[in-house]
């Protein structure tokens, strides 16, 4: 299955297309992400992530289409 | 003509020098060619501003217009514009604020209230469903923006809520860097349209109508505004994120040079908890934040000094949150301030990033306190925190390099970071007094004071002083600082905003940011540079056109669905290339208003320090350069102006069309 992900600045890229999208195994949980974009254990506890806009627990598991969003702030003001 | 369209299909046009009335209709067609907002504004500007004419003299207009959205149900776009030949660059002059008075033009009736004209005394407009009436407004004279507010709700009784756009002593003077005021404080800052109104001696604008405004498909108004509101409302931060953790983020963002994709949606958690204060410490990690009249970097202004603007330590003042109208986000914030200004003062809104910038690092002024002083100061005087920033810094340059002295300063030790002096240079400047009455036209017209030399040093773009966001990180930033026909301005268009909105997915031909893309490209006059710069120009007029909220269109327009808005308030079925198009063409009017009114385009070129000449030998943007003026003829060329001059072509000028505008002064063969 594939899912839409708006990753952190310092995840692995190479995990994505130029899209922003990840293939996973079907029924694939959250914490799996993480892996596959290697988000640092130290600063898991920093990183906010929703799955469609909703923030959720690291094994709630996937499906096809889901956007996973990590923030970054935008400028301005 | 249609008025379930979301606009009210007319303008009221007030002579201020001879008291009169009138009611112009406006065809439909003119909201399709130019929307309403900046885009109404432009057309009435440009049909009815005689060429040449002074911006502080009878023949400029002055214009307050509301959105084509404003009013609709639809969410985030309660802005208001004010327009006109702008004093402080000799061109189009617009600038934009929220609060509560956009939806008030409509309920009276109005798309928008333009006045001609100069009053012999100082004068108010009041309107409510009786109609307009111009009022005595002498006694209030000399108020400051706030006192003015409490004043007239003192003066006037009306059945619901008075609107109040006013302005203070700074407009009252004709400072050029006055602004607008409404809700007790929130500034229409840029351009001098606080001049032009003082200059007309119209003190402030009341408005007490109760329209009801309509528009063709309500239903989807409501289901697109529900979506947007679920999302924002369920994007939180977690209470344990502090603001200790922005100069990570800011670090973390200039680490990769590599493009990628970008969720804006759950950026509005990091509004929703500190309003735009987030950037106060972030933007000076990652570079986004000018330093020392934009010459210095974080190694001169470090963290044990940055650290006095953590947006928690704002926050501790804030005692109530605010939303604009018909926002969902809600940045803004009231700050309890009796104990920072000995009682002077009992609140302040929350100080915007950009005053923060303008009066910290700007001028390495560690002080949170003052600033905190400077921003009520500022609101109530009814001056641009940006512009006043800019120029104290460029004073504060000069004085370092021994061309300024006490004997010039009226005695004030401009001495990097002194924030007694920045305090008492603010109070003059707004007053017109001592040294501040050099500064209080901006930095341009200072640096003409202070002799040529100096002229390297005074940081403006055609005049107006630029944002506190660095070109030199960004520098699609510095195209719309050096082309826009308001030049300065850091709300136009960036590399970083077009990333956050996503517009590729509605718009066929504007390019996709691809994940892993090279952040380095923007430093070049790419066409892909170029066809991003349109594209962020001609969506801003959009924007601006509907009353939009900036923070709304960088959450991304896959979930502030503008277009789809413009189609159900109206009943148009355009697509958003169709809109694009009617964006160009705004775009366009306000640059052909700028080359009828003699202005070279060219010569809106931003100082060439923040495109990187000569480049920062330390700091996060270490060695960034590029060249402005490619930059700016590739932008030219995509939006159908001459690549060389800037003046919209004759081609570009048929294919747009202008109804009944007469565009023979500024074609181009």
């Amino acid at each position: 299955m594939k899912v839409q992900i708006y990753p952190p600045p310092f995840a692995n890229l190479n995990a994505l297309d130029e899209d922003g999208m990840l293939i996973l195994e079907p029924g694939a949980r959250l914490s799996s992400v993480y892996r596959r974009l290697k988000i640092p254990l130290v600063l898991q506890p920093l990183v906010i992530c929703h799955v469609n806009y909703q923030r959720v627990k690291l094994n709630t598991q996937l499906k096809d289409g889901d956007v996973i969003s990590f923030i970054l702030p935008l400028a301005g003001g | 003509m249609n008025f379930l369209r979301g606009y009210c299909g007319k303008i009221l046009m007030v002579n201020l020098s001879d008291s009169t009335f009138e009611e112009i209709e406006i065809p439909d067609t003119i909201y399709e060619h130019f929307l309403s907002g900046v885009g109404l504004g432009a057309y009435i500007l440009y049909k009815y501003v005689p060429k040449g004419a002074d911006p502080l003299g009878p023949d400029n207009i002055l214009g307050f217009v509301s959105g084509l959205l404003t009013g609709t149900g639809s969410f985030m776009t309660g802005r208001w514009m004010a327009v006109c030949k702008s004093p402080l660059t000799g061109g189009f002059g617009d600038a934009n604020c929220g609060g509560t008075f956009s939806p008030a033009i409509k309920q009276c009736g109005y798309d928008g209230i333009f006045f001609k004209g100069q009053a012999q005394t100082p004068v108010m407009l009041f309107i409510d469903n009786k109609g307009p009436q111009l009022l005595d407004a002498t006694a209030l004279w000399g108020l400051d923006t706030v006192a003015t507010e409490a004043a007239i709700n003192q003066m006037i009784t009306a059945k619901k809520k008075l609107a109040i756009a006013t302005i203070g002593p700074a407009g009252e003077h004709q400072s050029l860097i006055a602004g607008i005021s409404n809700d007790g404080g929130r500034m229409a800052a840029r351009s001098g349209v606080g001049t032009v109104m003082g200059s007309k001696k119209l003190k402030a604008v009341v408005l007490a109508g109760s329209k009801m405004i309509h528009c063709e498909n309500p239903e989807t108004i409501r289901t697109i505004s529900r979506d947007y509101a679920k999302k924002v409302k369920s994007s939180n931060l977690p209470p344990m994120v502090t603001g200790a953790i922005l100069p990570l983020m800011g670090k973390s963002m200039i680490a990769t040079d590599k493009a990628i994709p970008i969720d804006g949606m759950l950026s509005t958690a990091i509004m929703k908890k500190w309003g735009t204060g987030f950037t106060n410490t972030m933007g000076m990690t990652m570079g986004d934040t000018p330093v020392k009249n934009w010459k210095g970097s974080v190694v001169d202004f470090p963290y044990l000094k940055y650290r006095h603007m953590n947006p928690d330590l704002i926050q501790k003042h804030e005692t109530q949150k605010y939303h604009c109208y018909s926002c969902v986000i809600g940045c803004g914030g009231l700050c309890d301030i009796k104990n920072v200004t000995n009682g002077r003062f009992p609140h302040t809104h929350k100080p915007e990033y950009e005053t923060v910038a303008a009066f910290g690092s700007l001028l390495l002024n560690k002080d949170r306190d003052s600033i905190f002083l400077i921003n009520e100061l500022l609101n109530r005087g009814g001056m641009d925190s940006i512009s006043a920033g800019n120029t104290i810094a460029f004073a504060m340059e000069c004085y370092e390099k021994g061309w300024l002295n006490q004997e010039v300063t009226s005695g004030l030790d401009l001495t990097w970071g002194n924030a007694e002096a920045i305090m008492t240079l603010v109070e003059q400047m707004i007053a017109g007094t001592g040294f501040g009455a050099i500064l209080q036209n901006g930095v341009k017209k200072a640096s003409e004071i202070l002799g040529i030399e100096s002229a390297p040093l005074a940081i403006h773009a055609g005049g107006q002083e630029p944002g506190m966001h660095d070109p030199r990180l960004d520098p699609i930033l510095g195209i719309h600082y050096s082309c826009d026909p308001t030049p300065g301005r850091h709300t136009i268009g960036a590399g970083s905003y077009y990333a956050y909105m996503r517009i590729w997915e509605d718009v066929t031909w504007a390019p996709k940011v691809k994940l892993g893309e090279d952040k380095s490209e923007e430093y070049e006059a790419t066409n892909q540079v170029g066809l991003k710069s349109m594209v962020n120009a001609c969506i801003k007029q959009i924007l601006d056109g509907s009353g939009g909220c900036f923070f709304a269109m960088v959450s991304g327009l896959n979930h502030f669905k503008i277009f789809d808005y413009l189609n159900a308030a109206t009943g148009w079925q355009k697509t958003p290339n169709e809109y694009m198009t009617i964006g160009l063409r705004m775009q366009t009017l306000r640059q052909a208003f700028n080359v009828r009114e003699g202005i070279n385009p060219r010569n809106f070129k931003m100082n060439e320090r923040l495109s990187g000449h000569p480049p920062l030998k330390e700091g996060p943007l270490k060695g960034k350069s590029f060249d402005m003026d490619e930059m700016m003829g590739v932008h030219y060329q995509f939006m159908g102006w001459d690549k060389k001059t800037g003046i919209p072509t004759k081609t570009a000028l048929e294919d747009l069309g202008f109804c009944d505008l007469e565009m023979e002064d500024v074609t181009h063969d």
